[in-house]
């Protein structure tokens, strides 16, 4: 409803100044409305962990809580192997980001700034293995894994980022083929190597993309429950798959509201990541022209 | 694009090379090698391990006494009517949302696209869900249509007093709302940048000639975009017939351990697979089932592909710098 607000808004943005005030209306009152919707979901799971259990799912659905119950938190995190499962999710996410991150920034600036024989072939390979379905590698990849004794070890995701991502080569193949030649040639001059030169003169100078491409990554793990699913067990697994278990009474109904407060905590690393990188995100992607 | 179809088209260089080109060779093999590493051990040879399981009959532990069942994977595949239901389910939900999500990108690109006060603050907003991890996104989305403690019946309940709706059996809509929110943000970025490269020019001209802005969004913005369009239609549709998390994670299967038993209108083609495979030990099955997914895509791609030359505007060579 508000879409089509939005539209009939901008319809009549060019006419008379009574009517562009009317329209500038419509147009904030949709942005907002947006918003509301865009930010509700976390705003509710975040009033919801202040409930008490007993508050949580009566009738009528109440908005707020009688009295806060900040001590859900506590009683979340601490009393709860919570922090022991985020030091677990942390020790695949970090190594495997920055790991990810080197390796296709590698490739990527081999692919923009050098030529060598069979390297259109190499990046039409890079490009496909977009395409290729997470099921169909990740099964072998399973096998092989369980084979080398590799499952249950945080193994796998740094295998996984060494050899890089085909997304993330790509970004760095954008916004390195689009820095300009003359500085590359001036250090070539000086006698650089060409690690020197991707070292201290490309990578210095792509932090956006260096950005983008680690919070994507790090989303990525935090989020993910197929992988650690398969290869983890209950002692070494991350918060997507061990929270949903974490907060059980001795009946074994579950806790909501402490679970609402591990939720909250759970997506708090990723809020504040936003608010820092957010900027970075939008100027990485546009600076790497992944418009085509 | 472009540039990298210039790329593959660059005629190999043959004969001699001299010591500076043989060098650069290496360090390129040397730069790409953490990857092509990667890719051979754990892509490529997987592939070949994968496609050989899907002929046998391997559950894991039977490596001694496996044997070869030749199509037997594939032709029971095309029997089950699990491989058809779960076929179905994922390719309607991705019809709907992939069009539905990159329309309200771009209308929402589009109206953040010019100069208003708050612009950056509602970008941000917008941008906001996609970063949030899928697992508690889903958990979020689940508590909002929760029939009790959820926000939307409450907010129902104003006008309609007395409102439980039981959303927990609209699964099917509950998912696209939840991929529409958490991907939105995503894909306007990616049309924000694609709108920053339409040049001020074109559509100043267009209003010069009395164009009202629905015709210069249709005849002049719209076309510029395509390329994105059809970048995103690619990318968005492989992603979203892949959908197996939330599905499971949505109904609510949290443990480590016990089958899946989830609604029919969840039963996604992945949940599919991985059921056999890691339920019940059938990896020959699953592998083939697989396979034949990767197929379809690939033919999906084709198609989208041969098709693109009728819709998707690429500029000829014009003498413009910054347009890729």
């Amino acid at each position: 409803m508000s879409q089509a607000q939005l539209t009939k808004a901008t319809g009549y943005r060019r006419s008379m100044p009574m009517r562009l005030h009317m329209s500038r209306a419509m147009l904030y009152t949709g942005f907002i409305l947006l918003t509301v919707i865009f930010i509700m979901p976390v705003v509710w799971l975040f009033l919801t962990s202040l409930k008490l259990n007993s508050e949580y799912g009566t009738y009528p659905t109440m908005l707020f809580p009688a009295l806060p119950q900040w001590s859900n938190y506590p009683e979340a995190i601490i009393m709860r192997p919570f922090l022991k499962l985020a030091l677990n999710t942390l020790e695949i996410a970090l190594p495997s980001a920055v790991l990810t991150v080197l390796s296709s920034s590698l490739a990527g600036f081999a692919f923009a700034r050098m030529n060598a024989p069979g390297k259109a072939a190499l990046f039409i390979l890079v490009l496909s293995m977009l395409l290729v379905p997470r099921m169909v590698t990740t099964i072998p990849d399973f096998i092989l894994f369980s084979k080398l004794n590799l499952t249950n070890t945080y193994w796998p995701w740094i295998l996984w980022g060494i050899s890089g991502s085909s997304f993330n080569i790509f970004l760095f193949r954008q916004f390195f083929a689009a820095v300009p030649k003359d500085l590359e040639d001036a250090a070539e001059v000086d006698g650089c190597s060409r690690f020197r030169i991707f070292w201290q003169i490309f990578l210095p100078v792509s932090g956006p993309v260096i950005a983008t491409a680690l919070i994507f990554h790090f989303q990525w793990v935090w989020g993910d429950w197929f992988t650690p699913n398969i290869l983890l067990s209950a002692n070494n697994t991350t918060l997507a798959v061990g929270l949903g278990t974490l907060y059980l009474d001795p009946k074994g109904m579950t806790l909501f509201t402490l679970y609402m407060a591990a939720l909250v905590c759970y997506l708090l690393p990723m809020l504040i990541i936003f608010v820092i990188g957010q900027k970075y995100i939008v100027q990485g992607i546009v600076t790497t022209g992944i418009k085509g | 694009m472009q540039d990298i179809a210039r790329m593959v088209r660059e005629p190999r260089r043959g004969g001699k090379m001299g010591l500076r080109s043989r060098r650069e060779t290496r360090d390129f093999y040397l730069f790409t090698a953490p990857w092509s590493i990667g890719f051979l051990f754990l892509s490529f040879i997987p592939l070949i391990i994968g496609l050989l399981t899907s002929f046998t009959n391997y559950n894991g532990l039977n490596l001694e006494d496996i044997k070869f069942t030749a199509l037997r994977n594939y032709s029971r595949s095309f029997e089950s009517a699990d491989f058809y239901t779960s076929l179905k389910n994922t390719f309607t939900y991705a019809l709907v949302v992939v069009p539905v999500g990159n329309l309200l990108a771009i209308i929402l690109a589009s109206m953040l696209n010019r100069a208003m006060a708050g612009r950056a603050l509602f970008r941000a907003i917008y941008y906001l869900p996609s970063i949030l991890p899928l697992a508690g996104a889903i958990q979020a989305w689940g508590l909002m249509f929760n029939a009790n403690a959820g926000a939307v019946n409450a907010f129902i309940s104003l006008f309609l007093p007395g409102t439980a709706i039981n959303w927990v059996n609209q699964h099917f809509v509950l998912m696209l709302i939840l991929f529409t929110w958490w991907q939105l943000g995503g894909a306007m970025i990616i049309y924000l940048a694609g709108l920053q490269g339409v040049p001020e020019e074109l559509r100043e001209a267009a209003t010069m000639d009395g164009a009202n802005p629905l015709q210069i969004f249709r005849n002049v913005t719209l076309p510029l975009l395509t390329p994105v369009i059809f970048f995103q239609a690619i990318l968005g549709i492989v992603g979203a017939l892949q959908i197996l998390d939330s599905a499971i994670l949505l109904y609510g299967r949290t443990g480590l351990s016990g089958t899946i038993s989830i609604p029919g209108d969840l039963y996604m083609y992945m949940v599919y697979v991985y059921s056999q495979v890691f339920d019940f030990q059938r990896y020959g099955y699953g592998v083939a089932l697989s396979w034949i997914f990767f197929v379809i895509v690939l033919l999906l791609t084709i198609i989208l592909l041969f098709t693109s030359r009728y819709w998707v505007y690429y500029e000829v060579a014009q003498e413009r710098g910054n347009v890729k």
